[in-house]
């Protein structure tokens, strides 16, 4: 079922990666984005993964919770997986029938790549798990907030990633319903082929968007009414302050850079 | 001291080609300080459109209306009325604005400018005075309809309001979270004296008011006690209402000839009058 | 035979998962055509599990639903046929009107089934009689209606299935006293015309005093009572304890019986309560 999906999930608690500043937490997911494409062995990797899992048992959450996070993408990672073992080659061949041809190093890159995206994957889904979605936006229309200069409205952006991230299960549950409703006048949403499901998802979508044209008018009215007036003279309860955890966090997120760089020029020149 | 004060108001909508639709027309009325008052009417009686005049969210097309010493009309103090006057809308979905209750409580002082450490004690007490504070960093989307709309109530409250008005809050709610909502809104204005305005078509919900207005056709047809109100039966009916049950009974036997009083309002009120006609008779 | 018959039904979601919940569980339970039977109990009570597992919505985890004595997951590819049979209509069915004109919304179901255009017109215009629907608005927007009559397109699109088992979710929730009367009214004329099963879940006990004969209450996803209508509210002080509220009349009653009134029986709509009081009282209002 729809409902299913867990997108920006929250779980509210006290640990240090809870309470960290969230525009650090931002600025260090970036960071580990990135670095996670850098490493070209194993033992950056390694670093890499040994830093995510630091920062799950800082977080206190139950591992279990990070492993649901993979799930919806494991289709992703099947195929790639599989592309990567049959279409690299290098090292020993393991098999060898008719066009399939398996290397020892396809095999290891398959499963470095998985390894690469699982980490994503998670590494974000902590962000988001230890991160409420309102608190993630403030930090971001602060962190953007120099973007003012060029004229682009930062509150308004993130004023709508906020009313985003609230309707989404709202919204996701409506389809459910209108879904159901549907299928109980007949309506037939599973068979025919790519033209046939499309034509049969309009008694979907129309109400679907009148449905959120009604609330958006609701909203609107309900954020007026609560003396809403565009970024200007707002205030927030929730004050962003550095502390010392997290220019400890901030540290150790450099040094992890440095140390995944020098591993990859160290073991490219020792291979050389 | 008057609070929110109608004098002559109406109010049509603009229509191009055709006539404009009146919705309003020529209502006075002032509603005091500490006032519960109940506003009924069937759908497209006008009663949710008098209630968007007592913020500002619509501005008469004749008469005025008044919120403390304020002309709604006066843009300049457009955030102290709606600040003064808090609106709690029907659906308790479309309302909540943040994912988190307590940031969502926290939406209207934030938009006031108020001190970060300051909303923080608002937020805290607003939440406490609708019995939802143990819920402050849950998801709103997984409350149930009454708390969501509780924490509507609280987000109201966290600007310090001096009239809460709730349009029809309870219409879409199941019979625990309209008690759940309506014993808010009494403890609300019995313990706190707030003022509230509540627009609704259930008579129950109006029987436990101070006053009843009734409205029909864009015009106030009553005003009342809910006694001096729901003792007109064949008014009510007359513009599509019902009376509480226990009123239509005694109302029904006064009918067939029994002497009865004419203002039974509650179920103790009928058990009172009936069984003491009836030890009478025996 | 039963026209609708459920045999130890229950449905858990999420099997498997820590979120795993049974919504009922182990129901029996029967029902006559023509029968016009209220279904009442919290929310989460399962009442709403139940009315989507009776029209193949849902799939039974456990039990059969056995419509005229043949379960309706016998062959899966047909439940569809089911769905056209079990009429079911969800609350705020407005929110799923979808066409240009009211006409091709209620036309949708008779469309999905397949049928000859002549047909659906004719089971268009009948179904816009049953809700009362002026044939002039039947070429308007649905979008244009009020509230009221939206309702009422919906519920004439469903009705158009001309379905043997009519099941409605709340259909008056949010409405004012007109407009519930309107519906409570036209959904009664469904039955007697068609001779068809009614099923109205309902929180308000005061719907169901006045239009059901039976009434099914549910509680914690189990059967709590299901009996002829005078039969159920005569346990007024159980429907209290389950945190129902019993209609303001029948606690009249209860409080008079409590005064010691010698009333032999219960009371759950105005009419009767008036009809029981009156002979006790005119000797009264005479003397």
């Amino acid at each position: 079922m729809l409902s299913d999906i867990t997108i920006g999930q929250f779980f509210p608690g006290n640990s240090p990666l809870h309470r960290m500043d969230p525009r650090v937490k931002l600025v260090v997911i970036f960071a580990y984005i990135v670095l996670i494409f850098v490493p070209q062995n194993w033992a950056g990797l390694g670093v890499c993964v040994a830093y995510l899992l630091a920062g799950l048992l800082i977080s206190g959450l139950p591992a279990r919770l990070l492993l649901r996070s993979i799930k919806p993408i494991v289709p992703l990672i099947v195929l790639t997986t599989v592309l990567n073992v049959f279409y690299i080659s290098g090292g020993e061949t393991l098999v060898k029938w008719n066009f399939i041809h398996i290397t020892t190093g396809g095999v290891n890159n398959a499963i470095f790549i998985a390894v690469r995206i699982v980490a994503l994957i998670m590494g974000s889904s902590l962000l988001t798990y230890t991160t409420s979605p309102t608190t993630l936006t403030d930090a971001l229309e602060r962190l953007m907030s120099p973007l003012k200069v060029l004229r682009i409205n930062v509150h308004e952006i993130s004023m709508m990633m906020t009313i985003a991230l609230r309707f989404i299960p709202t919204l996701i549950e409506e389809t459910d319903k209108i879904m159901a409703a549907q299928k109980a006048r007949g309506a037939d949403l599973e068979s025919g082929g790519l033209v046939q499901r499309v034509k049969a998802l309009v008694p979907v979508l129309i109400p679907l968007f009148v449905s959120a044209f009604r609330r958006a008018c609701d909203l609107a009215t309900a954020m007026e009414c609560r003396c809403y007036h565009g970024g200007d003279g707002r205030t927030r309860m929730k004050q962003m302050k550095m502390r010392r955890s997290d220019g400890v966090f901030l540290a150790s997120t450099v040094l992890l850079c440095a140390v995944v760089i020098l591993l990859n020029i160290l073991l490219a020149s020792s291979l050389a | 001291m008057e609070l929110l004060k109608a004098e002559h108001l109406s109010f049509q909508y603009e229509n191009p080609e055709e006539l404009p639709i009146p919705v309003l027309s020529d209502i006075s009325l002032t509603v005091r300080q500490g006032e519960f008052v109940a506003v009924l009417g069937h759908n497209g009686s006008g009663k949710s459109t008098l209630a968007k005049h007592l913020n500002a969210m619509l501005l008469p097309t004749g008469g005025k209306v008044w919120v403390e010493n304020y002309d709604t009309a006066d843009e300049s103090h457009l955030y102290d009325i709606r600040r003064t006057v808090g609106m709690v809308l029907q659906n308790p979905d479309n309302q909540l604005v943040s994912t988190i209750v307590e940031e969502d409580v926290a939406f209207g002082p934030e938009n006031l400018g108020v001190e970060p450490s300051e909303i923080a004690c608002r937020v805290n007490e607003a939440l406490r005075l609708v019995d939802m504070l143990p819920y402050r960093d849950h998801a709103a989307h997984k409350l149930s309809g009454g708390q969501k709309q509780r924490v509507a109530i609280a987000g109201v409250l966290a600007m310090h309001p001096d009239c809460l008005v709730l349009d029809e809050p309870t219409a879409m709610l199941d019979p625990k979270g309209r008690r759940e909502v309506m014993d808010t809104i009494r403890r609300l204005n019995n313990e706190r004296g707030m003022t509230v305005v509540l627009i609704t078509h259930y008579m129950e919900e109006a029987a436990s008011a101070d006053r009843v207005i009734v409205m029909d056709n864009g015009a106030v047809v009553m005003d009342g006690t809910p006694r001096e109100v729901f003792s007109q039966v064949e008014a009510l009916r007359e513009v599509w209402l019902d009376v509480p049950q226990p009123t239509e009974l005694c109302y029904e036997l006064r009918r067939a000839g029994v002497s009865l009083p004419a203002d039974v309002l509650t179920v103790e009120d009928a058990v009172t009058a009936l069984a003491a006609l009836w030890e009478g008779s025996v | 035979m039963s026209v609708l018959e459920v045999r130890n039904l229950s449905v858990t979601y999420a099997t498997g998962t820590p979120f795993e919940k049974t919504a009922i569980q182990g129901i029996n339970l029967c029902f006559e055509q023509g029968d016009l039977v209220g279904i009442i109990g919290h929310t989460g009570s399962g009442k709403s599990t139940l009315v989507q597992t009776l029209n193949g919505l849902l799939r039974p985890t456990d039990g059969q639903v056995l419509l005229d004595g043949v379960d309706i997951w016998e062959t899966p590819q047909n439940i569809r046929q089911v769905r056209f049979r079990v009429g079911l209509v969800f609350q705020y069915p407005e929110h799923q009107l979808f066409e240009e004109t009211c006409y091709k919304d209620i036309a949708f179901g008779p469309k999905n089934m397949g049928l000859s255009a002549e047909e659906i017109d004719a089971r268009v215009r009948e179904a816009a009689a049953y809700v009362d629907l002026k044939p002039s608005l039947l070429e308007k927007s649905p979008f244009d209606l009020s509230g009221g009559e939206k309702r009422r397109v919906a519920i004439a699109g469903v009705m158009a299935m001309r379905p043997e088992i009519l099941i409605l979710d709340e259909p008056t929730a949010g409405l004012d006293p007109k407009g519930r009367d309107t519906i409570l009214r036209q959904i009664r004329a469904y039955r007697d015309e068609n001779h068809a099963t009614v099923l109205l879940v309902s929180h308000s006990m005061e719907d169901v005093a006045r239009v059901a004969d039976r009434v099914l209450v549910m509680d914690h996803g189990e059967v709590a009572m299901y009996d002829d209508t005078p039969a159920v509210f005569a346990r007024a002080e159980e429907l209290g304890k389950r945190g129902l509220s019993v209609p303001a009349v029948t606690r009249v009653f209860a409080g008079l019986r409590e005064r010691g009134l010698p009333l032999p029986e219960n009371a759950y709509t105005v009419e009767q309560a008036v009809a029981m009081l009156l002979p006790h009282l005119r000797k009264g209002g005479d003397r």
